[in-house]
């Protein structure tokens, strides 16, 4: 007999799995970029005031949770992309192709998203507020959704 | 696209156990079958077996009679009335999966 084991334990492993490579990816993307941030911040003398720390730890803060949910989101991309392109070469059905390509799209717009982009071209344009990452934890939620019924 | 014929796609191309499932459907639009029965035809886990007609009949494309393991299941009035979609669908990608194998 093949295919032993129970397929929904399995799935929930896999996403649990996904989910945690994400925070870990996420973590070390991070503070490897934080630091060469903050060392330029340091430089230009933009955190010598009080009030420039403060926002710079808010900014800290809400740019590593941003990385973070963003890192999970691509992960989940990536694990659903893999499933697909798997489908896709067994079956080379349309309809699979379509599923890659919208996919695909989002990937794009996940690695657009993240914060380090942002940062790179302007350290302002990253906002320190809640509203900044919420639209991605809603996408987190809408993807372990589609990855549920993707593997059910 | 048809209400029926997009689950169909999605249920037997669009997620993971759908090749699986195909079968499942291949051999119950022949012979309604049981759970244990289904697993020794397909050669399949019975634990897999079990969780695919689940997800059939939670998607209303299979219907089951009497209770616990002697469960027999057919396929529904909803699939015998479309199943022309299922042979379209498992035509194009069933075939291509069995070749392969």
């Amino acid at each position: 007999m093949k295919n032993s084991g129970n397929p929904k334990e399995k799935m929930l492993a896999v996403l649990l799995i996904l989910l945690i490579l994400g925070v870990v990816m996420g973590a070390i993307l991070s503070k490897a970029s934080l630091s060469y941030v903050e060392r330029q911040a340091r430089r230009q003398g933009r955190l010598d005031s009080s009030i420039a720390r403060g926002v710079w730890n808010a900014f800290v803060g809400m740019y590593t949770l941003g990385t973070i949910i963003i890192c999970m989101n691509l992960m989940l991309l990536l694990g659903l992309l893999g499933a697909y392109i798997q489908s896709y070469r067994r079956t080379k059905s349309s309809f699979l192709l379509g599923l890659i390509m919208f996919l695909g799209v989002l990937v794009a717009q996940s690695l657009l998203s993240l914060p380090i982009l942002h940062v790179s071209v302007g350290t302002v344009l990253y906002r320190s507020n809640i509203f900044t990452i919420l639209p991605n934890l809603f996408e987190t939620i809408a993807l372990i959704i589609l990855f549920y019924l993707s593997m059910e | 696209m048809h209400a029926v014929k997009r689950l169909l796609w999605w249920l037997l191309a669009g997620s993971v156990g759908g090749f699986n499932r195909g079968r499942i459907l291949e051999v119950l639009l022949r012979n309604p079958s049981n759970a244990h029965e289904l697993s020794q035809v397909l050669k399949l886990d019975y634990k897999t077996v079990r969780h695919h007609i689940e997800v059939l009949e939670k998607n209303r494309l299979i219907t089951s009679m009497g209770a616990d393991y002697g469960k027999v299941y057919f396929p529904s009035d909803l699939l015998e009335e479309h199943v022309d979609y299922f042979n379209e669908i498992w035509g194009k990608i069933g075939k291509k999966e069995i070749r392969r194998k």
